[in-house]
This record gives structure tokens, sequence and C-alpha cells, in this order.
């Protein structure tokens, strides 16, 4: 069956370099809270505040523009497994925050890149949109990768 | 409506998306591969 064989399929690709899938989402995520994590950081420079940074200007804004777009880009073998193979699913508290979370990632990421093109909110929307989908990233984090690397195992 | 509903209402509209997604698994193998959710 051509729609049970996605699965397979990814799976074989993603085993060629991790252990397993969850390996794969583990690490995976694990890149992109880092990437946001640096998407804060510099945010808050190019807001003024860090001022042991680098001074603000091309250097720090090239780096917040890709340092986000590379972190999408990593959140997307994760959106691929959680959402279209494994699904919504509610069979501990863990589990269920990780689902109901993950489920709203993308939506606080659209509504943020609009943020940021939208000049005429108020002062205060861009960063709360940005430290939502930070936060939000974070959480998601801590309810996967943070448990696998502590109760499975750490490792690729 | 002021502007400022845009980014909420796509928003909106792309967590619901996400939602009937997963919901549907639409690539979930027919038979349990024993994967635990991470």
């Amino acid at each position: 069956m051509v729609i049970a064989g996605v699965s397979e399929t990814y799976t074989d690709l993603v085993t060629t370099v991790f252990s397993s899938t969850i390996a794969a989402k583990a690490w995976f995520a694990t890149a992109a809270v880092i990437l946001a994590l640096v998407q804060v950081t510099t945010a808050a420079r190019i807001y003024g505040k860090l001022r042991f940074l680098p001074e603000r200007g091309r250097a720090i804004a090239t780096t917040h523009r890709w340092s986000g777009r590379v972190a999408f880009l990593c959140t997307l073998p994760v959106f691929f497994h959680c959402v279209t193979i494994l699904g919504f699913q509610t069979p501990d508290a863990r589990v269920a925050a990780h689902s109901l979370l993950g489920t709203f990632l993308y939506g606080v990421f659209a509504a943020k890149v609009l943020v940021v093109r939208d000049h005429s909110l108020p002062a205060w929307a861009l960063p709360s949109a940005g430290l939502t989908l930070a936060s939000l990233l974070l959480a998601l984090w801590l309810t996967s990768s943070l448990w696998y690397f502590t109760t499975v195992r750490f490792g690729f | 409506m002021g502007r400022g509903w845009r980014p909420i209402l796509v928003g909106g509209v792309i967590v619901v998306a996400v939602f009937a997604l997963a919901q549907a698994e639409i690539f979930a193998p027919s038979t349990p591969a024993g994967d635990a959710v991470a």
C-alpha cells in the first residue's frame, strides 16, 4: 500500500543517520530550540538589550533571520513524523501536553511572521509573539527531547 | 475589525488545519511500529 510505504520509507531514510525516528526528532528539536535561543538573544540585542553582545547592525539582523529560517527547517521532519505518522495522542499527561502544544506551533509561527511584517501593530506585539513562539518550542522540547534524553537514551 | 486580528485569524486557521491533519494520521503505518511519541 502506497500510504503505509511513506512511513517505512521515511523510517529507512532517517535510520541511515540516526538510531531511530524518535532519536532523529529529539535531535532536530534540540537544534530548533538552540536556534530559538539565538533568535531570542539576537532579538533582545536588536531591541537594545544585552549590550555585551556585538553592536546592533547587519550581522545581528542577518543572524536573527537565518537562525529563524534554519530553526523552521529543523522543525519540518519533526512535524512530518509527529503529525502525519503518529497523530494526536493522549495516552498520558506528557504526550497529551506535547500533542496539544504541538498543534499550536505553526499557527503561532505564522502569526509571528505576520506580526513582523505589520508595522501598524503596537510595539509590544512583536516581542510578545516572538517570546510566545520561543516558549512554545521550549515546552515542546521539554515534553519530548528532554524526556527521550533522560529516560530512553542520550545519543544519536 | 482591525488589522491586529489578521495574525490571530491566520494562525487559528493553521492550528485547526494541523489538528485535522494530526487526527487523520495520513501516513500512519497499517501495523503499529512500536514507536513511542517523543
